[in-house]
């Protein structure tokens, strides 16, 4: 093991990531806190490389034809109820269930989320590069809630009365570390519009996600974010159980006398102008939403073959610039939906959403 | 003392989870009062930065702003659920409960 501080990236060390691993997991104290030292340093190093990178007209271009599967490193920590993160080592790569429902979600999760990227789109990890997949669980008391902190995917318990453990749902840890994607792709700025599309695309690959794993066409499919997280005592809407969105038919998902009414809207008509959730961030996501279930719709068959794939190169185009608006992701959604022979199909779903780009309003 | 909470954020947008909770010690059991007081002045609150520099990453965060006004001065603060000091994460804790209390037992109309 490293114990030179000047190096601060596992390449240097004789001990390569798996083992050292293992002795965060198993060893003494004094070790573990070495080891996760180490692996923690080589996270930062690779996290730090995540970030605005630089305008280019030119395309990023991926050789698939020289890319080999990229290992999985997962490492899931513990909060233990507090809010100091990452916590402690519970479960890395390779070991086995640990028996807490929470460690093990989250690892299965991510592991599906990464195989999902990979296998479908080429991707290697958050970055395209191998990132090693670091999720926190048991985060806070009774946190009723999940977020991806710029390095971590972190996971709440919820409260047990309104809101289960927020590892239940694998769209919700896709979500999160869908995320990471955008952040690493285009930083689609946080806030109103471009802020809702980045949330939207964290649910739309959270629900491919959900999809691919459970083998379902796109009209076989629920199209529910977080359907798992809510406990019984909160209603739904016409007899169904009660989820967090709904891409199928936003503004749905719930309706409960503590919760409120789901305030998503569908329809551009029905935009939602505010200041709350840094200008509606997880409101307005549900026109996006609904716009790509519409065009998955209307291409048929399994969603990410071909929506999921325009929409993943949509995130990749670098004419998507960090504050654009609905209008102009719809356009370049069109624009690449032509390699898929599928331009009608989602200029189609755009129009029902209420956005028809300039080119085609005549 | 006033304190005034606001919740945001958050994996999704739940309307009855998000509204302000708007406290005063005056109407609050003595016992009650005094402890808000403690943890007001425990997390040296006056003192603090009013926003923290927010990052350019992250997302499904929850963020609170709180404001005080006690006699002739006022502040208020921005945190996110992220908060490493342990006297505003106590002060947090106390004001999340009295807003789930709220929403069990909402004031009539």
């Amino acid at each position: 093991m490293c114990a030179s501080n000047q190096h601060r990236h596992s390449i240097y060390c004789i001990l390569p990531p798996y083992i050292l691993r293992a002795i965060a997991l198993n060893g003494d104290p004094g070790q573990r806190y070495k080891a996760l030292h180490i692996l923690s340093s080589d996270f930062t190093f690779r996290s730090l490389r995540l970030g605005p990178r630089l305008s280019s007209n030119i395309s990023k271009k991926r050789p698939t034809a020289f890319m080999v599967e990229g290992d999985k490193q997962r490492t899931i920590f513990t909060a233990n109820n507090s809010q100091t993160l990452p916590g402690n080592v519970v479960r890395a790569e390779g070991s086995p269930e640990s028996g807490d429902p929470a460690v093990d979600e989250a690892y299965e999760g991510l592991g599906a989320t990464y195989d999902f990227f990979w296998k479908v789109f080429n991707r290697n990890s958050i970055d395209d590069e191998g990132l090693p997949l670091s999720g926190t669980v048991h985060f806070g008391k009774d946190y009723s809630n999940a977020f991806w902190d710029g390095q971590y995917m972190v996971f709440g318990d919820g409260d047990g009365e309104l809101f289960n453990r927020f590892t239940l749902s694998l769209d919700v840890i896709a979500h999160e570390l869908a995320h990471g994607v955008t952040e690493d792709e285009t930083q689609l700025l946080y806030s109103n519009q471009s802020g809702a599309l980045n949330e939207s695309l964290s649910d739309v690959f959270g629900s491919l996600v959900k999809q691919y794993k459970l083998n379902q066409t796109a009209a076989e499919a629920d199209w529910l974010i977080g359907a798992e997280l809510f406990t019984n005592k909160v209603q739904g809407t016409n007899g169904n159980a009660a989820a967090i969105r709904s891409m199928k038919d936003p503004g749905s998902a719930y309706d409960d006398p503590v919760l409120g009414k789901d305030p998503q809207p569908k329809h551009m008509n029905d935009f939602v102008n505010t200041f709350e959730d840094n200008g509606g961030v997880h409101i307005n996501s549900g026109i996006p939403n609904h716009a790509f279930y519409l065009a998955a719709q209307n291409i048929g068959g399994y969603a990410w073959e071909k929506a999921g794939r325009i929409w993943y190169e949509t995130l990749l185009d670098t004419r998507l610039k960090p504050n654009a608006k609905f209008l102009r992701f719809a356009e370049l959604t069109i624009e690449n939906a032509k390699r898929f022979n599928a331009e009608i199909e989602v200029t189609d779903a755009w129009t029902r959403a209420g956005l028809v780009p300039p080119a085609l309003n005549t | 003392m006033k304190v005034y909470f606001k919740p945001e954020g958050g994996f999704g947008f739940f309307p009855g989870l998000n509204k302000p909770l708007e406290l005063n010690s005056e109407h609050l059991p003595a016992e009650e009062a005094s402890h808000l007081k403690k943890l007001i002045n425990e997390a040296s609150f006056f003192n603090l930065p009013s926003h923290q520099a927010s990052s350019s990453r992250g997302a499904d965060l929850k963020k609170y702003t709180i404001r005080v006004e006690d006699k002739d001065r006022q502040h208020w603060i921005e945190l996110a659920d992220t908060e490493n000091d342990s006297c505003l994460q106590n002060l947090l804790a106390y004001l999340n409960q009295k807003q789930k209390e709220t929403r069990s037992n909402p004031e009539p109309s």
